[in-house]
């Protein structure tokens, strides 16, 4: 029935399965909105957060899935400025992707501020000395610069092309990418660092406040780091998926091990930064303001475990299997550590954001307990439900990877 | 706004900061206006067509961007910069005055598709023949014509038509399916030609003298066909080894009728050059 608008030549499942493929994620999204209602309808005390506790599910769902939406401008950056042009296989995936991650990000701190009528008091009248200015101006920038990425994409539609407006705007837009590529990588590295720095610069959370350079905590350059290592990571493990539903060679064997190499090396300086980081911490920062290292994880559910698994097995353990060309090359060791550096990024962001603020800082504070309430999931599910079905379509309309029908993919006729 | 932000002052910090921000909207609508009038400049120097064909030839695999003398064997792995248009291209003298491996012989036939002698032929699957007159008589190749057997319907240019070199020529459909057939040469449209005669184009070129330096002659011709067919062969049977067209017979006059399972949308999409 879509016959006429579906990528030529790449084999897409009949329109009735498509459709049941949906169905669960439609019915995740609706409840979803339904969680995302409440809050709207009767406000933030629908959640388990309070003044104490202010950054919970939702800012650990932000913070992970833009560092993880690196890909977009990280791919970007290497294709356009660096001239890696076997990225031009994965390029629109990441585009995609990065703007389904910063899309569902803007999406729940929507939910999240309480009050998005008032959003746009942060532009008008933004506190400059605020990191959380500097993240809020740059990830809207960046958002901007996402859909203007996306729009080529979309253009390349089969039916759209018959457009003629739409086929020389495309055409035009595409001449302009590098200068996109360029201004988003700028505005990724700062917002990217200024999510770090906003914890870097808690003087009253000592398990968070780091020392640094200039005016930016050694926070501010570890999260630039740690996203464009997940990055590429991330894109292999999607494209991994999306070739393993499919069936299908996507991408040539050369693109991964390029991803892989870049993202486990990348990882691996961070890890090298972040132990050199801790130790000063422990050892310096922390004993500066009354706090013993071992203070912080003196708590059952944040023991040391967490350290250790931050950085030795999602940390160390992945950069050694990503920088090894004949580990990397075999694709349970590829997914193993693409997964592994994924999942140690979302630890670390769940460290800086729930950590940090369930640990007392005065010797009257009691431990803080949070579980996300049941609207808090569902916000969390609407964008998970919300990303596979813009990715599910774009996929299916759009040329996601241009290489597809080259690699095998042709629909093979009935004998 | 800048007396409404809260706590402003003229100072380095706050208008590094806030120049940022202004700097990076600025570019961003600046370019997205560039855009919009590069597009209106396209729209008013009638581009529309040749940029059709550029972006479909971006966006073709490496392996079909094969130079005419790579396909040929005159040299190995070259892509063509030019989108199969070989009069702009500075190399194409010097390669052209390179021996043929194969001689120079042309006409026949290749795994049971006819070539002529006195035709050239273009990389969408047309023919060209030079009339006495002057002008150009063009047509859907051997191979073109079987692959599309007979359409359910056939869109000619009106006469008077001017045409561009690789812009859509003419359409032709069939189960639902349409595939452009791109124009092999520049000019006005002075004939058609309907089924009973065979589907053509009669084309007055824009010179006397055309430039048809970018069409594959003699045994070029036949090195292309070759790769055609076995391209045609791989589209058809992905991922298998078994050859499925002219394995020592004669390729049928009707290929989707006689396997009316296979994508023909996908495969004229792949063989006709078009996404």
């Amino acid at each position: 029935m879509d016959r006429g608008i579906l990528v030529r030549g790449a084999d897409r499942a009949p329109l009735s399965r498509f459709g049941l493929w949906l169905l669960p994620w439609i019915a995740l999204l609706a409840f979803g909105i339904y969680g995302a209602y409440a809050c709207f309808a009767y406000g933030l005390n629908q959640t388990n957060m309070d003044n104490r506790f202010a950054f919970g599910l939702w800012i650990f769902l932000d913070l992970t899935v833009i560092a993880l939406g690196a890909g977009a401008f990280f791919t970007g950056f290497l294709l356009y400025i660096l001239k890696r042009k076997e990225l031009k296989d994965v390029i629109n995936s990441a585009v995609v992707l990065g703007f389904i991650c910063y899309s569902g990000a803007v999406a729940v701190l929507v939910v999240d501020v309480g009050q998005p009528i008032r959003a746009w008091f942060t532009f008008w009248h933004p506190n400059v000395h605020s990191m959380l200015t500097e993240v809020t101006f740059c990830i809207t920038c960046y958002l901007i610069v996402l859909l203007i990425e996306y729009i080529p994409i979309v253009l390349k539609n089969r039916r759209l092309r018959q457009i003629p407006a739409f086929l020389v705007f495309e055409f035009e837009l595409h001449k302009l990418m590098i200068v996109f590529a360029a201004l988003g990588t700028f505005l990724s590295f700062f917002h990217q660092g200024s999510l770090g720095g906003l914890y870097g610069v808690l003087h009253g959370r000592p398990f968070a406040y780091r020392e640094g350079f200039a005016i930016w905590p050694s926070t501010f350059f570890l999260f630039i780091l740690s996203a464009i290592a997940a990055g590429p990571s991330f894109l292999i493990l999607i494209t991994r998926l999306v070739s393993r539903i499919t069936g299908k060679r996507l991408v040539g064997a050369g693109v991964y091990d390029l991803l892989a190499r870049i993202s486990g090396w990348l990882l691996a300086v961070y890890i090298f930064l972040k132990s050199l980081d801790t130790l000063i911490w422990l050892n310096r920062t922390a004993p500066a303001v009354g706090f013993l290292g071992y203070d912080f994880y003196t708590q059952p559910s944040f023991g040391t475990w967490i350290l250790f698994a931050e950085i030795i097995i999602f940390g160390l353990l992945p950069a050694f299997i990503l920088t090894n060309a004949k580990r990397r090359r075999k694709p349970a060791w590829l997914v193993t550590g693409a997964l592994l550096t994924c999942l140690g990024i979302a630890v670390n962001r769940y460290v800086m954001t729930i950590q940090t603020l369930a640990l007392p800082t005065l010797s009257f504070d009691p431990f803080l307990q949070y579980s996300p309430s049941w609207q808090e999931i569902a916000a969390f599910l609407l964008v998970v439900a919300y990303g596979v079905i813009l990715f599910s379509f774009s996929y299916r309309y759009l040329p996601l990877y241009p290489r597809e029908k080259e690699l095998g993919a042709l629909k093979a006729p009935s004998p | 706004m800048f007396p409404g932000i809260y706590e402003f002052h003229w100072d380095l910090g706050h208008i590094l900061f806030l120049g940022a921000f202004f700097t990076a909207l600025t570019v961003i609508g600046t370019f997205m206006l560039l855009g919009a009038l590069k597009t209106w400049r396209d729209f008013r120097g009638r581009r529309v067509e040749a940029i059709r064909w550029q972006g479909e030839f971006h966006d073709l695999p490496a392996s079909r961007r094969r130079c005419r003398h790579d396909v040929s064997g005159r040299v190995e792995q070259r892509s063509c910069p030019n989108g199969f248009d070989c009069r702009v291209c500075a190399e194409n003298e010097r390669l052209a005055s390179r021996p043929l491996p194969g001689g120079d012989n042309a006409a026949g036939t290749i795994g049971g598709f006819a070539i002529h002698e006195d035709c050239l032929y273009h990389r969408g699957h047309t023919w060209v023949r030079p009339e006495e007159d002057g002008t150009l008589t063009v047509g859907l190749d051997d191979f073109g014509a079987r692959l599309i057997g007979r359409p359910d319907g056939v869109e000619l240019p009106e006469t008077g038509t001017a045409l561009e070199l690789n812009q859509a020529a003419w359409r032709m459909s069939r189960a639902g399916a349409t595939v452009r057939v791109l124009s092999p040469v520049a000019g006005t449209v002075i004939e058609t030609g309907g089924p009973t005669v065979g589907w053509y184009l009669k084309v007055r070129p824009e010179s006397a003298a055309p430039n048809l330096r970018h069409l594959l002659r003699g045994s070029e011709v036949r090195c292309w066909l070759l790769g055609e067919i076995e391209r045609l062969e791989q589209v058809l049977s992905p991922g298998s080894l078994g050859a499925s067209l002219a394995d020592g017979g004669q390729p049928v006059k009707d290929l989707p009728r006689e396997a009316p399972g296979a994508d023909w949308d996908a495969v004229w999409g792949e063989m006709f050059l078009e996404n």
